[in-house]
């Protein structure tokens, strides 16, 4: 079929500060196919939101960034701001933590569904209206003809977000960015919520990148799993045996981190150290200043290599996947 | 255990009423005739989703809140009832710890200043033996005492938290109200945090009532857990027997929709 819905090569973004640049992003390769969840992963400050939003189109001023953004096979580089509106809502969508900074509250929901498709698309109003009742009705709005002029109060968290989703799917976009999508709703709805997104998926052959910091939604909802730690992607690997089958150092800390009510309560282990400071960020594998396995050649960045299931680690270096050295 | 439990609160009831306005006088009984006991040095979860109550129920147990009706005995003591000194002693014996611990610290204190507040209202000891029990706490909690000088702004959200915590420890207390205390963390520095509690509840012997929506968070701490849903707790146990062998629908249903890894056996 057509290209990638996401191909991201060599992307490196900082942010200009009063006192320098912070490293947000760093040398981060990946590639997202048509109709694959791909879950981006890793703590605050990791760069997964900065990501996200570069994929968008929306860093702010203050954003240096060199390398390529393809969706759909269409390069973000050189778009001025009227290709890249186009492009957000049309190619690709977003849907994010709070639904209610999504949704404006003096509108009805249905007018807002109406106006994301006549913004892309030159529909009479009429058609807009059939368009965005049936959009009410695929996310999962029972009555959605009779719901289509309650404003959003009139909803509960979950169906806001189903709103929302609503709005995204809109232009049917080739990529939609959920960035921690189901955080504020309860698990009830949640799971409700992160199942609706894979009916979509699957209906539809859409690309989901989810952005989340919860490890067990990602090895639920999404076929591979992308960590990053400091601005640095260090594994790509497959979500439902992430907990099994993760490589990186990183990846097994935080897996080991997390409570859970099956194993019996010992403590916890716990990753020692801090973040570094991203204006200044340690050389070579940025994780390494708070690895237990470090070795000399850490100083060194290792490059993300091995297939769908990628580590950047110089532990994982063998001779069937060679690890090659990055410049920095 | 023959001694009374630490904490008994029988037939509590907080109703938020609408005077007449909007509509028409109804009452909403945001907390419905909930009886829950915690014994000294027993962990205790309640769990629930939003808008089940919990977080009321906690606050009316901690005197932040007045029951509509039913009783708070804490160490004997029936809360409501006792005379305003008493009533402080009491309280003293209950320290809360928030979600939020850039909320809960006053920006322009220093750690120390935060840490020795309870002491200093309650006029716990003198400035010299206060000063050496906040630099006890500090280090109970895991922080150097060089950060005794800093401001909030100067910490990270997990070292806050230890502020907030050996702030709580500080007037001695028999038993913590810990509602949310690691939501607002990241998954390494909430390990961090829920060790710490774990460690100071051993080893100090306090008890802990914790309310989380976190499944994970609950099933690790807990030794009993109570299931809240529309004020009500529907199901109450031994924390191996609500996660394993849940009886009530809403509790299977919790249980159920919790995202898992898979395999629980990863040893790094």
């Amino acid at each position: 079929m057509s290209a990638p819905a996401l191909q991201v090569g060599g992307l490196t973004i900082g942010y200009r500060t009063a006192t320098g640049v912070a490293s947000a992003v760093s040398e981060v390769s990946l590639e997202v196919a048509r109709g694959e969840i791909f879950g981006l992963v890793g703590e605050s400050g990791c760069g997964k939101s900065t990501l996200a939003a570069a994929t968008l189109g929306m860093l702010p001023g203050s954003a240096e960034v060199s390398g390529d953004i393809r969706v759909a096979g269409r390069s973000l580089a050189g778009m001025d701001a009227e290709a890249l509106r186009g492009m957000r809502g049309n190619e690709v969508a977003i849907v994010v933590q709070d639904p209610l900074t999504s949704l404006d509250p003096t509108f009805s929901v249905g007018s807002q569904i109406v106006e994301t498709i006549r913004a892309h698309r030159n529909v009479d109003k009429r058609t807009a209206h059939a368009r965005a009742v049936e959009l009410m009705s695929q996310v999962g709005i029972p009555e959605p003809e009779r719901r289509f002029g309650d404003p959003p109060h009139r909803f509960s968290g979950g169906q806001r977000q189903r709103i929302v989703i609503a709005i995204a799917l809109a232009n049917e976009p080739a990529l939609l960015i959920a960035d921690e999508p189901t955080t504020a709703l309860d698990v009830t709805i949640q799971k409700q919520i992160l199942g609706l997104l894979r009916r979509l998926r699957d209906e539809r052959g859409m690309a989901i990148v989810l952005i989340t910091h919860d490890l067990a939604v990602v090895a639920e909802t999404c076929d591979r799993v992308g960590v990053m730690y400091a601005g640095q992607l260090v594994e790509v690997t497959d979500a439902a045996a992430l907990a099994d089958g993760a490589r990186h150092p990183y990846t097994r800390a935080l897996l080991s981190a997390l409570p859970t009510a099956e194993h019996e309560p010992g403590a916890l282990t716990v990753i020692a150290g801090e973040i570094p400071d991203l204006e200044s960020p340690p050389p070579g594998c940025r994780f390494a200043p708070r690895c237990t396995r470090r070795i000399d050649a850490c100083a060194r960045r290792p490059a993300l290599t091995g297939g769908p299931d990628a580590v950047a680690c110089w532990l994982h270096a063998d001779a069937e996947h060679p690890v090659a050295e990055t410049s920095r | 255990m023959s001694a009374a439990p630490l904490l008994v609160v029988q037939g509590l009831t907080r109703s938020f009423g609408h005077a007449g306005l909007l509509r028409r006088g109804t009452v909403v009984p945001a907390v419905a005739g909930v009886d829950l006991t915690v014994e000294a040095g027993e962990v205790v979860s309640l769990v629930g989703e939003s808008g089940s109550g919990k977080t009321t129920l906690s606050r009316c147990i901690l005197g932040l809140d007045r029951p509509s009706a039913g009783s708070v005995r804490f160490d004997g003591v029936d809360v409501a009832r006792a005379g305003r000194s008493e009533r402080r002693r009491v309280l003293r014996g209950m320290q809360p710890i928030f979600q939020d611990p850039y909320a809960s610290l006053d920006p322009r204190w220093t750690v120390a200043q935060s840490v020795a507040e309870a002491l200093d209202a309650q006029g716990i000891g003198t400035a010299a033996t206060r000063r050496a029990r906040v630099a006890e706490l500090l280090s109970r909690v895991g922080l150097p005492a060089r950060f005794a000088d800093r401001r909030p702004a100067d910490l990270s959200g997990g070292q806050r938290q230890r502020v907030c915590i050996a702030a709580a420890l500080a007037p001695a207390p028999r038993l913590l109200v810990a509602d949310e205390p690691v939501t607002a963390l990241d998954v390494s520095v909430q390990a961090q945090v829920l060790n710490l509690l774990r460690e100071i509840q051993r080893d100090l012997g306090l008890a802990i009532l914790l309310v989380a929506h976190d499944l994970g968070v609950v099933g690790h701490l807990s030794d009993r857990v109570a299931v809240m849903r529309a004020g009500r707790i529907v199901e109450a146990g031994t924390r191996d027997a609500v996660f394993d062998a849940p009886q009530h629908p809403y509790t299977q249903a919790l249980l159920d929709a919790r995202p898992r890894l898979g395999r629980r056996d990863h040893a790094a």
